[in-house]
């Protein structure tokens, strides 16, 4: 099964995105952006799904999304924004940032699958 | 001295704000004083000199003045006394170059003190015209005792030497008292302005404060809310598709559709009260409207089908163009096409766009659903309002898209308007202002 990597601060929500894609791909979770890049490192992901708002950890989504796109390594996984920022507006800042696609919350299970499998390498 | 001052325009002082112009009243009000003090001064000389033609000319003036006085204190304003006092000067000065022939150092003194209070008492265009008035007759006279023509019949008086001195004296303390009282008035002024601008300044960085406080409030507010909503909603779905109970899968799926409702109605509350804190901040680019429409329509496209309804787009046949923020207006027209079809059950809805005239391009919606009562069109785009007589349920939403789509259209200087037959159908009509290329 093909994995992906959800970098996701809230609990609720990492269950959530895995049971609605158990089915489909194995979701691998990590709580913060640091820790998404010490998997990166070890494990080979088809896509990434990052939130935004990461809580207390001390990069945000879109810092970690640079991070792994600045990395040669790691620059050519695509990464879609999963996040709650909903207003108008957002959908252009985070694809103007470099997200490779963007998906508001609430997440709906069809539009979710449609999304990934478009962009999954 | 106060108590006659306070007697005339202290009333008048009170209830005038502009500093300028109170400083005028009290100019005024001097003048006058003084001169009328003056002139009882030369009544006694002239008096005692025996009679002269100076000494009716006198009384005259004398009259008037006090007169004058009682005028500001009755009729609270100096515009008609200060065109009258230049008048008199001005006879004044006239009678003495052309009567007497006589043009002193005191007449040239005087002109110049006319001309002052003329421009600050009355504004630059009398003062022009009064200055012009003054100048002319002295050039006259002056150029006709060049090439020796005798203007008038008589001989240049010859003034007392208590004459000369109270006329000198008066003259500099006009002169010397119009400037001083207009410098003070203008740096009480200028102390004022910089107060206002800086209270201005302060009040102006306060609003924006306020409103990038509430931007962010609800910017906020919305990522708190959607966060646990996606809980809710996705855990709702996890248990749809894990369960194989169908009456739970039901129960499941009606959670969804609350939710949903919840979210729209809360998004919705969250756009009204965005618009005014970023009104100015249209993002505004030229858009190809038939393209816009298109895919405003385009997620609605599902819900046509299920309620079995055509849904038509006839774009104009022309290239449309107008300067605008694409995302509200792509709300707005899948709001007012949402809502075509959500009120109608059977039938079509039709979309047209067109030029409407030389400045407007227009989109047209026009559907076969109940339509909207006369009684309720006055409050059709009030917020929380929905036409629900007996069917409440059968239309589920928040009553607020139409309200939002109005302050959109606003925003975007067009307007939006509506034709509706009860149980016919309506047609909404957006007029937009038309982008020409130059």
């Amino acid at each position: 099964m093909r994995k992906i990597l959800y970098v996701e601060d809230d609990p609720i929500n990492a269950l959530v995105m895995q049971r609605l894609l158990k089915s489909e791909f194995d979701v691998i979770h990590s709580p913060d952006g640091e820790t998404c890049l010490l998997m990166l490192e070890k494990k080979n992901f088809g896509l990434i799904l990052m939130d935004i708002n990461l809580g207390k950890g001390k990069m945000d989504g879109v810092e970690t999304m640079h991070q792994i796109k600045l990395n040669p390594e790691t620059k050519d996984i695509r990464i879609i924004a999963v996040t709650s920022y909903a207003l108008p507006e957002d959908r252009d800042r985070f694809l103007r940032e470099g997200f490779d696609a963007y998906i508001p919350k609430p997440v709906e299970r069809g539009a979710l699958l449609k999304t990934i499998h478009q962009y999954l390498a | 001295m106060n108590f006659f001052k306070e007697y005339f325009i202290g009333d008048y002082l009170r209830s005038e704000p502009d500093i300028l112009k109170q400083a005028s009243i009290r100019l005024i009000y001097n003048i006058v004083a003084v001169s009328a003090c003056s002139l009882v001064i030369f009544f006694i000389i002239y008096v005692y000199k025996g009679f002269h033609y100076q000494l009716i000319k006198n009384v005259v003036i004398l009259a008037l003045f006090v007169a004058i006085l009682y005028y500001i204190k009755a009729k609270k304003s100096i515009t008609l006394v200060c065109h009258l006092l230049m008048l008199i000067s001005w006879l004044n000065n006239n009678i003495n170059i052309y009567l007497f022939d006589d043009f002193n150092f005191f007449i040239a003194l005087l002109t110049v003190c006319n001309i002052i209070f003329a421009f600050h008492t009355l504004g630059n265009k009398a003062g022009i015209l009064y200055s012009i008035a003054h100048f002319v007759p002295i050039m006259l006279h002056t150029l006709g005792k060049f090439s020796g023509v005798r203007i008038g019949s008589g001989q240049p008086q010859q003034l007392a030497f208590i004459e000369v001195v109270i006329t000198l004296s008066l003259v500099f303390f006009i002169i010397v008292y119009l400037i001083y009282h207009y410098h003070q008035a203008f740096e009480l002024a200028k102390i004022n302005i910089r107060k206002s601008v800086e209270e201005l300044k302060t009040a102006k960085e306060l609003a924006e404060e306020m409103n990038r406080l509430k931007t962010n409030f609800l910017s906020n507010m919305s990522h708190e809310i959607r966060t646990p909503i996606n809980g809710i909603l996705g855990l709702s779905q996890v248990i749809e598709m894990e369960t194989d109970s169908n009456e739970i899968k039901n129960y499941v799926k009606l959670q969804q559709r609350s939710g949903q409702r919840l979210l729209n109605t809360i998004t919705s509350i969250l756009d009204l009260s965005r618009i005014e804190a970023q009104g100015s901040q249209l993002k505004l680019k030229v858009i190809d409207l038939n393209n816009l429409v298109r895919e405003s329509i385009l997620p609605l496209e599902g819900l046509a089908k299920t309620k079995r309804l055509t849904l038509l787009f006839e774009p104009s046949s022309e290239k449309l163009q107008c300067l605008s923020d694409e995302t509200m207006l792509y709300q707005v027209i899948n709001n007012i096409v949402g809502n075509a079809i959500k009120f109608t059950d059977k039938g079509e809805v039709v979309i047209r766009t067109l030029m409407k005239d030389e400045t407007h391009v227009s989109i047209v919606v026009k559907d076969t659903g109940i339509g909207i009562s006369e009684e309720f069109m006055p409050r059709l785009f009030n917020s929380f309002e929905q036409e629900s007589t007996g069917r409440s349920r059968s239309h589920e939403g928040s009553g607020l898209g139409l309200a939002i789509s109005k302050k959109y259209i606003e925003l975007l200087g067009g307007e939006i308007l509506v034709e509706s037959k009860k149980d016919y159908g309506s047609t909404f009509e957006i007029l937009l202002p038309v982008y020409k290329a130059q």
